[in-house]
């Protein structure tokens, strides 16, 4: 009888000592991936124009939006007012969909049997801060991003060869369709702690793989891509929403 | 309790085993560059002599696992479907046969050596009388043989060489014939099963220019816009045997615009259309995209 009466207040002191099974490990970083359907503001440049002719952009792709997918990591700089972060990551979008133009831009539309291609291959560094105070209480979390952006872009043409400009006078060849946008983005979004609506999973999924928290995103991001308007490239900023996964680590 | 219906069935057993792993240990093969595909060895008319013109070396391996002794191993040729019986040679000096009205020949003999090589006879000059079929298709089946010293036979499978002379027929739908910008994009209908290659060959004037594709549509690049091109097509099958050519049609290169085209033809620098080719720099950025792959996370 002495001898429980020594071990139980003992046990329950040294309770509190143990691990708690949702307690969450250290945040360091974060993955993400994300996509959304990606309209290159190409034909912006050419301002009111489009308005009188067939700009490039509208009249060879007829304006669609495939899917961009676009990869992240980032590296927590401070975690205790909210979650500052800074990264980088690259992305991927292909429209195959191109037709080629029998006509001159400002003659009524004509296609040829032919295709043309673009594609593009986002990199970009940024900065995020995710105001995650209270996403124990509250699962929505507001989250805002800047970056620069380098977006590789190249033109393929019908015979899958990379495609050539012209010079408007003389129609010869002036060199490869391929190079670089410069620009910015910024995007608001608010993202959805999963951990909330399943924290036994979370806390294994942490436990097991080191992952702390898991979102999943909605942002809405404004790009320029145009040289910081020094022009003399395709101009491929977009307001594109972009729904994706972001994995705390 | 002796029970003679089990004592048989183990002794089939043992016996079966045996025989599986001694066929096992003898591996046959016909090396060369006379084959598209060296996993089927079928020659055709077209190119038959200048297929057994390559050298075609014929080797075999027994891997001794029971450690036999006073066994020899030969190399036989058959155009029957089995191999000839040991019997069949007294020796085994270039001697031919006839078992069964099929032809049998000893190609090579080797005593206690794990390696046989058809060092001193030619595998062309066996095959060549068959290049001189017209038409049908025939085999010629290459064994390893090795008999133990009991005089127990057992045979390799066996390296099967085809020759198929007959061509696959003729097309008789035309191809469906489309201009592309400096081009023809060509389409024809999917051949039969033996159909592994499709001929496209076009011209304006004079000699036929022809390509081959294993895709019944092909685009041929490098025209001249606004002219008229005659196209038709021939079926090919594994062996290379052409099929007579298909009806002809007419196609025409169409001049188009690309998207970089259509964009460098947008009017006036002022209200845009200002993107210029990639100069070094960008270049560069291009060489580094791969590195992206490369890139670890540090721990």
């Amino acid at each position: 009888m002495r001898l429980l009466a020594l071990t139980v207040p003992a046990l329950l002191l040294a309770l509190p000592a143990q691990a708690d099974p949702l307690q969450e490990t250290a945040r360091t970083s974060s993955f993400e991936f994300r996509m959304g359907s990606y309209l290159p503001n190409i034909d912006k440049e050419f301002g009111d124009a489009c308005d009188t002719q067939n700009c490039p952009y509208a009249a060879s792709f007829e304006s669609a939006d495939p899917l961009m997918l676009m990869f992240s990591f980032h590296r927590y700089l401070f975690t205790e007012a909210g979650t500052l972060s800074m990264g980088g990551g690259f992305g991927y979008w292909n429209n195959d969909e191109g037709r080629s133009i029998r006509s001159r831009p400002g003659d009524t539309l004509v296609y040829a049997e032919d295709t043309t291609e673009i594609s593009v291959f986002p990199l970009f560094l940024e900065l995020a801060y995710r105001f995650d105070l209270f996403q124990d209480i509250v699962p929505l979390v507001p989250a805002v991003r800047v970056g620069i952006d380098a977006y590789g872009w190249r033109v393929f043409d019908g015979a899958g060869d990379v495609a050539q400009f012209t010079d408007f006078d003389t129609g010869r060849p002036t060199g490869e369709a391929s190079g670089f946008s410069y620009g910015w983005h910024g995007s608001l979004g608010i993202h959805l702690l999963l951990d909330y609506f399943a924290p036994g999973m979370a806390a294994d999924f942490d436990r097991d793989a080191g992952v702390n928290n898991s979102y999943l995103t909605f942002d809405y991001q404004i790009a320029e891509i145009s040289n910081f308007g020094a022009g003399e490239t395709l101009w491929l900023g977009s307001d594109t929403f972009f729904v994706g996964l972001a994995l705390d680590m | 309790m002796f029970n003679p219906l089990r004592v048989a069935l183990a002794v089939l057993t043992v016996a079966g085993a045996a025989h599986a792993q001694m066929t096992d240990d003898l591996e046959m093969s016909l090396a060369s560059t006379a084959f598209e595909d060296n996993d089927i060895k079928v020659i055709g008319s077209t190119n038959c002599a200048t297929q057994i013109s390559e050298n075609l070396a014929l080797s075999g391996t027994f891997t001794n696992t029971n450690t036999f002794e006073g066994y020899s191993l030969r190399l036989t040729w058959t155009t029957g479907i089995s191999p000839c019986p040991h019997s069949t040679f007294t020796s085994c000096l270039n001697e031919i046969d006839t078992v069964d009205d099929e032809q049998c020949g000893c190609i090579a003999e080797v005593n206690e050596s794990e390696t046989i090589a058809n060092d001193d006879y030619s595998i062309s000059e066996l095959l060549e009388s068959a290049c001189e079929q017209d038409t049908g298709e025939s085999e010629i089946r290459f064994y390893l043989e090795f008999r133990s010293s009991d005089g127990a036979d057992t045979y390799s499978e066996p390296v099967v060489v085809t020759f198929d002379f007959d061509p696959p027929d003729a097309p008789t739908v035309a191809p469906t014939v489309v201009g592309v910008d400096g081009g023809l994009q060509i389409t024809v209908p999917a051949g039969s099963s033996d159909v592994s290659r499709y001929r496209f060959c076009y011209f304006k004037t004079g000699e036929p220019e022809c390509t081959s594709s294993s895709d019944n549509s092909k685009r041929i690049d490098g025209l001249d816009n606004g002219e008229t091109y005659i196209v038709y097509y021939q079926l090919v099958d594994a062996a290379g045997n052409e099929s007579p050519p298909s009806p002809e049609a007419e196609g025409s290169p169409v001049s188009s615009q690309d998207f970089a085209e259509f964009y460098s033809n947008i009017p006036g620098k002022a209200q845009g259309c200002s993107a210029r080719p990639a100069d070094d720099s960008t270049s560069l950025l291009w060489a580094l995209l791969p590195l992206l792959a490369l890139r670890r996370k540090r721990t």
